[in-house]
């Protein structure tokens, strides 16, 4: 396994999936219901497809330290608090992939001007397009480290983000310094807020020991987030 | 007279924005909220009336069904956009004072948050229920906020943010206002606040989505 070197994907508009079936679904209708919004959603999708640039990246690196107690890792002598829910899944890992996937900022600047103009449905629906190609993304290059692992005899665990499972977001400081000096397409603001927006990213434990879980949401507290009991990943 | 302010009201209600408008599929070819705020104009209503029986009233519904969750996001945006086309002819009635907004809406996404689609949701809800909306958009420093209080000194406000992070932005933000502005009432809102950081900050109310906002604001 390539350690500490930054592996990049770039993919084509059209290997990213988003379902207007999802889209309707996050909008709280069903496709059937409304040909109106079945229109919307499949030009936005269309709209969408011409323009985004989906590309990730991730790095490998010897995990040095576990320790579920106080829910850290190190990492390249980086101490991460990812939290106890986190630390425990990557029990057995033995190496983590840092990885930030997008799809470009064509999306939030196209919705906004919609919006801006008075198409706001369409504005609306681009923008949560926007937001499931992104996760598309994300889930491709977990795919891909997967791949990586597998060659290698190794399993994978889930992706974790800062954010999510009590990992502060501050610490995606930490998490993008991994990136070293590599040039990459998303920059980290003081806030820790990534741009372009339309971004995702997180860590992969890989080790023989570890398993991947099918994403519950029973583990999580949102009981507003939109994608509650709407999602379960697939890997 | 009551005939066109019924079927402008229904337009609203629906989101039937004008005569080209697909949408909804059952009104094809119908007038829309553009062309018959137009005509009710042309007969001599006024625009007062307009406004608070036929436009006001279809938006209150609006946010009525949207708490019951009967519509959704969709819907209401689509209510908003007939509601644009018809406010726009009253545009005129606006500028020479015949009619007046419910008040001012200062609304901004917080320092070092870029996120900027669940403000403006919010704010299209604030404008349809009539009240004048001044979006300074996202990223907004504190001074920016007091700068724009000071122009506007009625005025309620509304932050916006989507981060744990920028959450701490946003409380620095909220006693900067108070402290100069203690009467403003400030409204705050995004995915990772809640009630008890409201209380804590000492904000004035906190809005899980852009109707209770509204509701708020029409107490
Ligand atoms: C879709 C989504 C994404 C998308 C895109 C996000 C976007 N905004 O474009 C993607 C997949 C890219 C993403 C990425 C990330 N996300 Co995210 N994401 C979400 C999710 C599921 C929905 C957000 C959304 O678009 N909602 C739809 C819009 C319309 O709603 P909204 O903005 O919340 O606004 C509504 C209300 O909040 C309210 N409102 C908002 N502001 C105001 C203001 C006023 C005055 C009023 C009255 C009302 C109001 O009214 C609006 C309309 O109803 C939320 C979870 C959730 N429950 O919402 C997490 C969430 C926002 N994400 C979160 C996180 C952590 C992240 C990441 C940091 C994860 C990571 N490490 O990669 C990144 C950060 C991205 C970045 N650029 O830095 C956290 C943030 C909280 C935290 N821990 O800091 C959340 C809350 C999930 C969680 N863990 O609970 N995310």
């Amino acid at each position: 396994m390539d350690i500490n070197k930054l592996i990049e994907i770039q993919l084509s508009q059209n290997d990213i999936e988003v379902h207007a079936k999802n889209v309707a679904a996050l909008m709280e209708y069903t496709l059937e219901s409304d040909q109106h919004m079945d229109y919307v959603i499949h030009s936005m999708i269309n709209k969408a497809y011409q323009s985004i640039m989906p590309i990730g990246g991730f790095i490998i690196n010897q995990i040095e330290h576990i320790d579920i107690k106080s829910g850290s890792i190190k990492v390249n002598n980086i101490l991460f608090n990812v939290g106890k829910i986190i630390a425990s899944q990557l029990k057995h890992a033995e190496y983590a992939a840092v990885f930030y996937a997008t799809i470009g900022n064509y999306v939030e600047k196209e919705s906004k001007k919609m919006i801006e103009t008075g198409d706001l449905l369409e504005g609306y629906t681009l923008d949560l397009i926007g937001s499931e190609a992104a996760e598309f993304m994300a889930s491709s290059i977990h795919q891909t480290i997967k791949l990586e692992a597998n060659k290698n005899n190794l399993n994978i665990t889930n992706r974790f983000s800062p954010g999510y499972c009590n990992w502060d977001v501050n610490e995606q400081h930490n998490l993008f310094s991994l990136f070293n000096n590599n040039q990459i397409p998303v920059t980290l603001n003081n806030s820790a807020l990534m741009n372009p927006i339309k971004s995702v990213s997180g860590l992969v434990g890989i080790g023989k020991e570890v398993i991947f879980k099918p994403y519950s949401c029973a583990k999580c507290s949102d009981k507003k987030c939109i994608y509650r009991n709407k999602k379960s990943e697939k890997n | 007279m009551e005939d066109i302010l019924v079927k402008l009201g229904y337009c609203v209600e629906f989101g039937k924005v004008d005569k080209n408008a697909p949408y909804p599929p059952d009104m094809k070819g119908q007038d829309g909220a553009d062309e018959l705020t137009k005509q009710a104009i042309e007969q001599g209503i006024s625009a007062a009336v307009i406004l608070e029986d036929a436009l006001v009233a279809a938006m209150n519904r609006v946010g009525q069904k949207f708490t019951e969750k009967k519509i959704f996001i969709p819907q209401m945006l689509m209510s908003a956009k007939a509601m644009n086309a018809a406010v726009a002819h009253l545009k005129p009635f606006f500028n020479s004072g015949e009619i007046t907004r419910k008040g001012k809406f200062i609304i901004a996404t917080v320092k070092g948050d870029l996120h900027d689609i669940g403000k403006n949701l919010v704010k299209m809800a604030i404008e349809g229920a009539g009240w004048e909306v001044i979006d300074l958009g996202v990223d907004v420093p504190t001074e920016k906020v007091l700068e724009t209080i000071q122009a506007n000194p009625d005025a309620k406000i509304g932050l916006s943010a989507l981060l744990t992070t920028t959450m701490g932005n946003m409380q620095v933000t909220v006693e900067s206002i108070k402290s100069k502005y203690p009467s403003n009432a400030i409204i705050i809102g995004g995915a990772p606040v809640n009630e008890e950081f409201k209380t804590k900050i000492g904000a004035d109310f906190y809005a899980p989505d852009p109707q209770s906002a509204v509701s708020y604001l029409n107490r």
